[in-house]
């Protein structure tokens, strides 16, 4: 288990939610994307022929191709191909200057065995979420199970 | 049917048409419901997450399965519970009430409602008491709607590291 050092702000989905900065994420800036133009994915990352999907979320979290994203958030998995998520804006904040505490979603879960938030960054009457990265790798790819790759 | 009551000290907590009534042992704290950040692909009765003691609880509204969802407004209160039984001790929830709840002891027969309305997978027993639709929650049943069996069996174990 690795010390979170830091987190990543990010805005996307008509929120802005927190999530931590861990070695296997990869930021891309939207000029190194290429646009999709079919299927449920807003965007991909070609290197080598090698192709990552993005996927840019609406208010519902449902996949949408028309969004104001400048950065795309790549999610890794052992063994899997990485998954995006396109963001409007991202900043890194240090872990040292938040409180982060732990809590348990009720309900069913959204995606099969995970929620996607466990904790919340504590402010003054306030909090922000935390995603959880593998929970949110696993609902973009569920998207792409559920609607197709669009190649 | 007449039912003899033990003395408890309760709560009636207004929700939707009805009132739940709560041992007063199980409720942490009654407050205004602060700012909630509502939670993505949540179900409905789940209205979000508020700061409560610097802990993120969440808040449901149990009586739109009774009921019209709950707005709240000035009179709303957040009852803050302990963790169910078997849960985590970081496990607090919040139910939203129409109103002020009412303490109450009860020491007195009530009686036993038997009618179709009366009948709901969340409550243990709906009663009459003295004239208001009362309902008894019950917590496995309510256990069972709050947790997912596979992303939260034990309680809520967690793998974040605090910062």
């Amino acid at each position: 288990m690795t010390a979170v050092r830091h987190y990543l702000e990010l805005r996307f989905a008509g929120g802005v939610f927190l999530m931590p900065n861990l070695p296997d994420l990869l930021v891309e800036p939207r000029e190194n994307m290429l646009v999709e133009i079919r299927g449920r994915a807003a965007a991909v990352r070609s290197v080598q022929s090698v192709t990552w999907r993005a996927y840019a979320l609406g208010p519902d979290w449902a996949p949408v191709t028309d969004s104001p994203w400048t950065r795309a958030v790549f999610l890794g998995a052992p063994g899997r191909r990485p998954v995006g998520l396109l963001v409007e804006d991202l900043k890194l904040l240090a872990a040292d200057g938040l409180r982060i505490e732990p809590f348990t979603p009720l309900g069913p879960a959204p995606v099969s065995g995970q929620h996607l938030f466990k904790a919340a960054a504590m402010r003054t009457g306030a909090l922000t979420l935390v995603l959880d990265p593998d929970a949110l790798a696993s609902y973009l790819r569920a998207q792409e199970d559920i609607h197709g790759p669009g190649r | 049917m007449a039912l003899a009551a033990d003395r408890i000290h309760g709560l009636l907590l207004p929700v939707a048409d009805r009132y739940l009534l709560v041992p007063s042992a199980l409720v942490a704290e009654i407050g205004l419901p602060d700012t909630l950040t509502p939670l993505p692909l949540a179900p409905p009765w789940l209205l979000g997450v508020m700061n409560w003691r610097s802990r993120p609880v969440p808040v449901c509204d149990l009586g739109r399965f009774w009921g019209p969802p709950v707005v709240p407004g000035p009179k709303s209160r957040a009852v803050v519970f302990y963790p169910l039984p078997g849960r985590g001790p970081a496990e607090f929830f919040a139910i939203l009430t129409n109103a002020e709840p009412q303490s109450r002891t009860i020491d007195s027969p009530a009686v036993l409602l038997t009618d179709e309305d009366a009948v709901h997978p969340h409550l243990a027993v709906s009663l009459d008491l003295d004239g208001k639709r009362v309902g008894i929650p019950d917590l496995v049943s309510l256990s069972e709607l709050f947790y997912d069996p596979v992303a939260s069996p034990d309680g809520g174990s967690l793998d974040l590291v605090p910062a």
